[in-house]
């Protein structure tokens, strides 16, 4: 006897490749969205600072944009900036 | 069989219940992150939270009763209002009992850094907890909201020390009353 | 000298007094003896004999010969049977009648023959301390008296076979009349039953079966040997009212005929509204009963006590009406469940009861115990499915509604219907089920959707709605009070919401909503995401954004996942270079599915060992999604899928589609025909309990055989596979097993699972099944077996119903509460 796959439709979930599961802003999980959204992935994405943090775009959007000053990551307090 | 399955549903019931009490409506982004908060909250055993209306998680109030340090005995009450930009701004912390301590001043105003410039969106109201138990331990001259027990402070333990004593017994220091707050 | 000529006179008025006949000259005596009395004072003891001689008359010669022509024997044996059998036949009441005719004319005679004589005339002409009516009535009492007395068991039953033939001979005459003058028809709807039966009456009177005069021909007449008895039904009417007149003369009229008036009236009346209402819901019948019972049996009533004696009809017609309308009442109350169920063919019906409810008090309760009762009888028990509770407390709703808009009949009924559902486990998911079935009858009530009372804490409390609707206010009913919760949650709602508030959360309904639609979703890939998202829509509305956000994302997978798979499988990804065969995937939104799915658990057994072209088509693919979507990856969860695999044997090619653990099992047996049940849990990383009921798929398509046990050999040739049976015995100890095991694995998420596909090849033998359990009762698995292959599987392959998967279905059937299982036989339920 032969077996022949003839097609193979599987399960999968996806994550984000970061090295913590929740946003430390919204607390949210990452894999969820920020409370603002309403789908999690494409509409709701993961942005990185050079200091490696990461948060949903949307809230760390929100904290720089409340900040007038100095832009600074809420974990670890360095310059935020986007990595590139 | 159906008993068992009664069973679990009523238990299911109950989880469910508590869980909308603290989930009104349409919850938005503050209300969605402080119920976080407040779920994950472990408490030291000095403090004390009360919710007025448990239905309202953004207004609460901390009651701390530190059990070292000048402050051992006092029963000091703190109102927590959590704004709807939490947590990109810090929730308004006042205290609600008149106390001699430097970083309090008498109109209630705190001065804890992570209650202003060093508040960070990814703080809690756990970290806030600890930030106003640790004034109590350790009370700060350096940046003082009440000045004369901040210098009294600096320059005479043992004075400082009496007067908080006095103050939480319910009494005059310098030229104010203060009523008691001893347990 | 005087007392010569007074005892002269004595003893002519005392001799003489019941003579027949008396002449003009033997008046004149009467009267010159009365002179005599009168001059001698003597009238007043001759009244007291008089009195007295008329006692000992009646009381020992009358009275007896009265009862004597009323003798037991010529009463039909059956009574009650002939009075209450719906077609009256006079034959049979007959003699009983005339005899009775014949008495009571006797008695007549023998009274006015002793109370209306010269005697009594002229003696009450000299008297002036009593006047001739009131001595009669004097006897008349006296004569009651003496009947009473002696009154004869038997008599009561005279007098209501007499009634009841009465009353038909009235009902047939009157339809008769009606006919003939009608003519063309123009008959009233009221007496339709009675006319109906009249105009298939030719020659002869089908009450009396005599001929009818006018209808016959001459023909007939002079064909048939014999004299020709014609019809008499008028002749015996004018008896009957003739006898009544009598009666009323005699001032025995009430004394006799009240209880047979009543018994007949109102046994008539019952008959009526039986025949109206017998099985049959969809007419207004409230109105012309009505209006028959004034009409026929009123009309009857008038006969019978003379039109004179307004009163005594006018209190009767009052009286009769409601008792028509409670006797309504109660035979709609024994028929409200299937009233209900009918609903809304049986709309009128539910409007005449009504109707009732307002006249008659009290039966409200009874309606509520009535349906309570029998709710618990044919619902409330584990024989019912649930889906049929559901529809018989939806109908309910809606029927009870027109029946009570205060909606407390409602609420008091359905209360233990609500808590009994609770009970159920599988009540959400009928409920939601039906909601989201196309076809389903709540799609209307879904899309109507009036949601207030869903969202929990917000239905009105009765204050505000009166506010709202204070015109329309009513008061409520009495027995509102009853009614534990006043809140008007199940009174005021829609269907929809009265369903979901069973649970008296939503949450539950939401989460169910969400498994379900998970288990559809994982089950087949291709379902219709359209018709979903409609639903979706609709339920939305309903239970708000917030509780139904997971769901929407759910959607957004299935949508999203096949604009993927379309990507990727198109080549213009670099990455995917598999070409082997096609391989698709579901990439879902973890945190918004149901965890049970286990999607990423990290369960022993959830982490099959797939083939490693399989392994290498997932990488690929993985790697594909991450050039897709940057920072993010796939895990993931092997045991789900759906997987679609030739086998090609020697001779002849086999296609199935399996899940992924069949597939690996199977595959496994490319390279070594024969497998211990271990080894294979090692090769495949499956646990052996999981492993052994996947296995059963192979082996009830004979594909793998237990040759011995934990030991599982190939079936390369089609031949080897004819002792399916005689594994059955051994299998029937593991099956349990596994059965114990299929609740531990969930194995009903298994998308495309085998139980599905097998379940389907059974559906054409259930209904063999049913029927010989109709007929049989109960059978052993065994039986079942031999049978099925003897009538149901001729001409296919038997091969393909073994005894274990026959057990398998039927236990099935078991857990669907189709069947019932217990001391080894299947039966089903009651």
């Amino acid at each position: 006897m032969k077996v022949k796959i003839k097609s193979w439709r599987g399960v999968a979930v996806w994550k984000w490749i970061a090295n913590d599961d929740n946003c430390g802003i919204c607390r949210n999980g990452f894999d969820g969205c920020c409370p603002d959204c309403k789908m999690p992935g494409d509409e709701c994405p993961l942005v990185w600072g050079q200091c490696s943090h990461c948060f949903h775009i949307h809230c760390i959007m929100k904290w720089l944009n409340s900040q007038n000053v100095h832009q600074l990551c809420p974990m670890c307090r360095q310059e935020w900036k986007f990595k590139e | 069989m159906i008993k068992l399955f009664s069973l679990k549903n009523q238990k299911k019931d109950g989880e469910q219940g508590s869980i909308r009490a603290g989930n009104p409506k349409r919850a938005s982004a503050a209300q969605l992150r402080i119920t976080k908060d407040i779920n994950e909250l472990t408490l030291p055993k000095t403090c004390n939270i009360d919710f007025a209306d448990p239905d309202d998680l953004l207004n609460f109030k901390l009651i701390i009763s530190p059990d070292e340090g000048f402050y051992k005995g006092g029963k000091f009450v703190f109102s927590f209002k959590v704004s709807s930009n939490y947590p990109h701004e810090p929730p308004k912390v006042k205290c609600e009992t008149m106390v001699y301590h430097p970083n309090i001043d008498l109109e209630g105003n705190v001065c804890l850094n992570i209650l202003r410039e060093d508040w960070k969106p990814v703080l809690t109201i756990n970290s806030i907890v600890y930030g106003l138990q640790y004034l109590f331990l350790e009370p700060n001259p350096e940046d003082p909201l009440n000045k004369e027990a901040a210098e009294v402070l600096q320059n005479n333990r043992r004075l400082f020390e009496q007067n908080v004593r006095k103050a939480m017994l319910g009494g005059v220091v310098g030229n104010t009353y203060f009523e008691r707050c001893l347990k | 000298m005087a007392i010569e000529k007074l005892d002269y006179c004595w003893s002519y008025l005392t001799e003489n007094y019941a003579k027949k006949a008396q002449t003009v000259a033997d008046c004149d005596r009467v009267n010159e003896a009365f002179v005599v009395l009168k001059r001698n004072d003597f009238l007043d003891y001759y009244k007291e004999w008089y009195f007295e001689a008329f006692r000992e008359r009646f009381a020992n010669t009358v009275i007896p010969c009265f009862w004597q022509k009323l003798p037991q024997s010529t009463l039909p044996r059956d009574l009650s049977a002939i009075i209450h059998h719906s077609d009256f036949s006079l034959q049979s009441a007959n003699d009983a009648c005339s005899k009775l005719f014949e008495a009571v004319a006797y008695l007549n005679d023998e009274f006015n023959d002793s109370a209306k004589n010269v005697f009594v005339e002229s003696l009450f002409e000299f008297l002036d301390n009593e006047s001739l009516t009131s001595f009669q009535s004097r006897l008349r009492s006296l004569l009651k008296a003496l009947i009473l007395s002696n009154i004869h068991l038997h008599f009561n039953d005279y007098v209501l076979l007499t009634y009841c033939c009465g009353f038909c001979l009235f009902r047939h005459l009157r339809a008769q009349e009606k006919h003939s003058s009608a003519g063309n028809r123009m008959i009233d709807d009221d007496d339709e039953a009675d006319s109906e039966a009249e105009s298939n009456a030719d020659a002869k009177c089908i009450l009396c079966d005599g001929w009818i005069e006018g209808q016959i021909s001459e023909e007939v007449y002079f064909a048939e040997d014999g004299e020709k008895e014609l019809c008499k039904c008028q002749r015996t009417m004018n008896l009957f009212i003739e006898m009544n007149s009598q009666l009323k003369e005699l001032d025995l009229l009430e004394v006799v005929n009240e209880d047979a008036v009543a018994s007949v009236t109102h046994s008539f009346i019952e008959k009526k509204i039986r025949e109206k209402c017998q099985g049959n819901f969809d007419v207004l019948c409230i109105k012309s009963l009505e209006d028959w019972v004034r009409v026929t049996i009123v009309g009857w009533l008038e006969i019978v006590y003379d039109k004179e004696n307004k009163q005594m009809t006018k209190n009767s017609e009052e009286r009769l009406i409601h008792f028509m309308y409670e006797t309504y009442a109660q035979i709609r109350t024994d028929q409200m469940f299937d009233i209900i169920v009918e609903y809304p063919e049986s709309e009128p019906a539910l409007e005449d009861l009504k109707e009732c409810l307002q006249k008659c008090h009290g039966f409200r309760q009874k309606v509520i115990k009535s349906l309570k009762d029998s709710f618990e009888i044919r619902l409330l028990h584990p024989g019912v499915a649930t889906n049929d509770i559901l529809t018989a407390y939806i109908q309910a709703i809606k029927s009870l509604r027109v029946l009570d808009p205060s909606g407390v009949i409602l609420q008091l009924v359905c209360d233990p219907v609500k808590k009994y559902l609770k009970s159920r486990d599988d009540t959400v998911r009928c409920i939601i089920t039906a909601l989201t079935d196309e076809n389903s009858e709540l799609i209307p009530e879904l899309v109507k959707g009036a949601p207030q009372s869903v969202e929990d804490g917000t239905c009105q409390s009765d204050d505000e709605y009166m506010a709202d609707n204070w015109q329309n206010w009513q008061p409520d009913p009495v027995d509102a009070a009853n009614v534990a919760f006043s809140s008007k949650s199940i009174r005021s709602s829609d269907i929809v919401s009265i369903l979901v508030n069973i649970y008296e959360s939503k949450d539950l309904f939401v989460e169910e909503y969400q498994r379900l639609l998970a288990q559809k979703f994982l089950s087949n890939f291709d379902c219709n995401v359209d018709h979903e998202r409609r639903n979706l829509e609709l339920l939305t509305l309903r239970f708000g954004e917030s509780d139904l956000h997971a769901c929407e994302v759910m959607l957004q997978d299935m949508t999203s996942s096949k604009r993927l798979d379309n990507r990727i499988n198109s080549g213009e990804i670099e990455a995917h270079h598999f070409k082997k065969f096609p391989i698709k995937c579901l990439v879902l939104s973890e945190q918004f599915w149901p965890e049970k799915f286990g999607l990423q658990s990290n369960d022993e057994a959830s982490k099959i060992k797939l083939p490693s072209d399989v392994e290498e088509a997932i990488d690929t693919y993985t790697k594909a999604f991450e050039t897709i979507k940057p920072s993010r990856t796939l895990f993931w969860t092997p045991f789900l899928g759906s997987v679609e695999l030739e086998l090609e044997f020697k001779d002849r090619k086999l296609s199935f589609t399996v899940t992924p653990i069949h597939a690996c099992i199977i595959y496994q047996f490319q390279e070594k025909k024969s497998w211990l049940i271990s080894e294979l849990s090692q090769s495949i990383s499956v646990p052996t309990q999981v492993l052994r009921r996947k296995i059963s798929y192979w082996q009830n398509r004979g594909i793998l055989k237990e040759v011995k046990s934990d030991k599982f050999i190939l079936v390369e040739d089609i031949g080897q596979t004819d002792d399916a049976e005689n594994q059955a015995d051994k299998m029937n100890v593991e099956e349990e097993y596994c059965a114990y095991d299929e609740d531990s694995f969930d194995g009903d998420i298994q998308p495309g699972s085998s139980r599905d596909v097998g379940e389907d090849k059974f559906r054409i033998y259930w209904s063999f099944i049913e029927n010989m359990l109709t007929n049989l009762n109960s059978l052993p698995l065994e039986r079942i077996h031999t049978m099925l292959q003897m009538f149901a599987l001729q001409g296919t392959n038997s091969n393909e119903l073994s005894v274990q998967s026959l057990r398998q279905f039927l236990d099935s059937k078991v857990r669907d509460q189709k069947l019932i299982f217990s001391g080894g036989l299947y039966r089903l339920p009651s």
